[in-house]
């Protein structure tokens, strides 16, 4: 689909930006991705929000549920959308790797 | 693309078995005077001739001239009659689905009256018909079909966000005895969801809770089956859009419910409330309409009262095109504004003129297009960034993604909200 | 009657008779049964859709194109007003002599629209990538009607030339997009039917819920 450039690093991504092979994921990637949607430098409260997405979906293979998620690392629903302000679909879903879930996002 | 006789002929069979007065009327219609450019978003940013509305009404009316008139058969080019061949395919598939948000506006504006985006979705049938939706289209169409949503969502997830949501709102002030009631039978109010709102973005969940509680309303929400959102209604496959519709008109037969509320959604409502009951060929027992006009009875009967002071950041609406333009809910959004907003201001155009937020027609789901769906927004950013607006409110969750993204891209700087969550905010309780 | 006169006639016949069967065979046809319940009320909307929906105030391909809108109204009211003078002069209905210049004087002028029209479209880009030779023709024939009209009022000539001109116009109506002329009248039904159940035709008051 296309290919983005983050600090000289490419990376294959489809039409939205979330990273065409999720495998090259790793943390390096995560903040790369981070502070090019404008998340910015990852903390601990973001990396709690990543590690646990990234691990659902290798069990899983989907993306959990912003519940679970918020429940997970611990924070209130508002505070996802203070974290991440693309929001946990096109923010905290694409910083971690995984592929576009379907439907309206 | 190399497409077998075999499955082209399955495109044109189905134009012939789509062939109504309607369809042909409006096949017959265009008379390519170009001047629909300037009313479409794609046009009027990229000035392709490929995006003007009539070529895109050239496209299917072409395939039908050359299969179903006479001088079509005798002296094709002569009238522009085409071959449904891989490079008409090609073409179609990139404009198609590709460029067009089937939001109607060209078609409001024809010179002549022909229903553009009708003729889009017919052509989208054709290429449903021989395989061809987008793969990112076709895979949220699965979804739905598979798993009963179009997210793939568990139901045990579904119902543990729910109760999540439910124990959250008795942590607010007023609502300790809300509830978010499931599948419970016979009441008046069967309500539905986007999918995206358990899965990523619950809060306008939590907001209609709080206004049915208000309202004193008596609702459910089945957890067997409550997805408003109908994406065959945008690949074109009638068949699966008539099988969607059926799963939510025998849920609401068996909760025995009065009303069906369809949650914010353009593209949704437009199929369940006005498509569907021609796609299964019957009418509605229970009556059936969009949470906003709900909401405009719930303030006109008194039953909720709202305080415009409690929204006092300037605040403007998007109308979704298929509620607007093709759904006729107009007057209802500017009428819940005008109780629950103390600065409300109009974008230019507006309502049945409204330009679309450049995520419709499937644009959203449609990765494949991601690009064009973001350019062609700089129309709406313009019209948003013009009202000074802090906040965008707009009753249809695929706009507020798109209108997220468009906020970030042309950091526009504003707070994209669901009706509900505005009501909600505005609610005074007795 | 003379031998234009039966030819006129003849071509005229098969011109309406093909324009009615095309109009008649596509109202026969069937149309799905749409079973939802209407917001709007269908027949106002379709007075609406014949009337204030088609004023240029309401409609962007008027009011972001003025010139050829104007261009095209005048047009168009050409080609009616040159059929109103065919009838007069193929049935020998005589009018004031008097009438005869300027109504020759008022078709050359609207011939020159259609003209500017055609070049509009022989020139423009985006006009060529959305015509076809039909197209060409369908003006041509048009505009020319218009033209072999106004010499024939205003040289006060034979009729040969008109009615035979008359005659290609009317044979091509059926198989061009001429029937666009057919189709007109149900395009708009058609549109007031979905926007009248829908209750965006007519548009409701404002805010007066
Ligand atoms: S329906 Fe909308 S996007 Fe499609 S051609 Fe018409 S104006 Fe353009
Ligand atoms: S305005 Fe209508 S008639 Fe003119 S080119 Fe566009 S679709 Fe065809």
């Amino acid at each position: 689909m296309g290919t983005i450039i983050i600090d000289e690093r490419e990376f294959e991504v489809d039409g939205d930006g979330f990273l065409q092979d999720p495998h090259i994921w790793d943390k390096e990637v995560a903040q790369l991705l981070a502070s090019h949607d404008g998340t910015g430098e990852l903390n601990d409260v973001h990396w709690k929000v990543i590690n646990f997405i990234r691990e659902y979906w290798l069990e899983n293979d989907m993306a959990p549920m912003v519940r679970a998620l918020c429940q997970a690392a611990g924070i209130r629903l508002r505070e996802v959308y203070e974290l991440f302000p693309m929001g946990p679909a096109k923010g905290a879903c694409k910083i971690a790797g995984l592929p576009k879930p379907d439907g309206c996002v | 693309m190399t497409i077998s006789d075999e499955r082209k002929r399955q495109g044109l069979d189905l134009l012939s078995e789509k062939m109504t007065g309607k369809l042909r009327t409006h096949l017959n219609s265009c008379v390519h005077c170009g001047l629909c450019g300037e009313s479409c978003h794609y046009y009027l940013t990229y000035g392709e001739d490929k995006y003007l509305p009539g070529h895109k009404v050239d496209l299917i009316a072409g395939i039908y001239r050359r299969y179903h008139t006479l001088m079509g058969r005798v002296a094709p080019s002569w009238i522009g009659a085409h071959d449904l061949d891989d490079e008409r395919i090609d073409e179609m598939i990139d404009v198609i689905y590709g460029g067009c948000a089937m939001c109607g506006r060209c078609t409001l504006h024809c010179s002549v009256g022909v229903d553009i985006s009708f003729l889009v979705r017919t052509a989208r049938s054709m290429l449903a018909a021989m395989d061809l939706v987008p793969a990112s289209l076709q895979s949220t169409v699965d979804a739905a079909v598979t798993t009963g949503n179009n997210m793939g969502i568990p139901q045990k997830d579904l119902v543990d966000t729910l109760l999540w949501l439910e124990e959250d709102l008795h942590m607010e002030p007023g609502f300790e005895h809300a509830e978010i009631p499931l599948n419970r039978k016979g009441v008046n109010v069967l309500y539905t969801l986007n999918p995206r709102e358990p899965k990523f973005f619950p809060m306008s969940i939590s907001a209609m809770a709080m206004v049915f509680h208000a309202a004193d309303e008596s609702w459910t929400l089945s957890t067997d089956y409550y997805d408003v959102t109908n994406y065959a209604y945008y690949s074109g496959d009638d068949g699966i859009a008539a099988e969607l519709v059926q799963r939510l008109f025998n849920e609401a037969g068996k909760l025995e419910a009065k009303t069906l509320v369809l949650a914010e959604c353009g593209h949704g409502p437009r199929a369940i409330r006005w498509e569907g009951p021609r796609w299964i060929q019957t009418p509605y027992p229970f009556r059936a309409l969009t949470v906003v006009e709900l909401m405009a009875e719930y303030i006109r009967q008194g039953r909720i009262t709202l305080d415009p002071a409690k929204n006092r950041e300037t605040m403007t609406l998007h109308d979704p095109c298929n509620l607007a333009r093709d759904g006729g809910v107009i007057e209802e959004p500017r009428f819940i504004l005008k109780h629950a907003a103390a600065n409300f201001i109009e974008m230019t155009p507006n309502r049945e003129n409204n330009y679309c937020c450049g995520g419709g027609g499937g644009q959203l789901a449609m990765g494949e297009f991601a690009e064009r769906r973001l350019r062609v927004a700089e129309l709406k950013a313009d019209q948003i960034r013009r009202t000074g607006a802090k906040i965008v409110v707009t009753p249809c969750h695929n706009c507020i993604d798109q209108l997220m993204e468009v906020n970030k891209e042309y950091q526009l700087g504003v707070k994209i909200k669901t009706m509900a969550e505005v009501v909600a905010d505005a609610l005074v309780l007795r | 009657m003379t031998v234009w006169n039966a030819v006129l006639l003849t071509a005229f016949l098969i011109s309406a008779v093909s324009s009615l069967t095309l109009f008649l065979k596509t109202v026969a046809m069937r149309d799905d049964y749409d079973p939802s319940e209407p917001k709007g009320s269908i027949p106002p909307a379709v007075l609406y859709a014949y009337t204030g929906a088609m004023s240029p105030l309401k409609k962007e391909t008027a009011n972001r194109h003025w010139p050829t809108y104007t261009a095209g109204m005048l047009y168009h009211a050409g080609i009616f007003f040159s059929f109103f003078w065919l009838l007069i002069l193929a049935t020998g209905i005589g009018l004031p002599a008097v009438l005869n210049r300027p109504s020759g004087v008022l078709l050359a002028s609207t011939a020159l629209c259609g003209l500017a029209i055609l070049l509009k479209r022989a020139v423009s880009r985006k006009m060529r990538a959305l015509s076809h030779p039909d197209d060409y023709l369908s003006n041509i024939l048009s505009t020319g009607f218009q033209v072999v009209t106004a010499v024939t009022l205003l040289s006060g000539s034979g009729t040969a030339v008109l009615f035979f001109y008359a005659s290609l116009l009317f044979l091509y109506i059926p198989v061009s997009k001429l029937r666009h002329a057919v189709f007109f009248p149900l395009t708009r039904f058609y549109l007031a039917l979905h926007y009248g159940r829908r209750g965006v035709w007519p548009p409701p008051e404002r805010s007066g819920l």
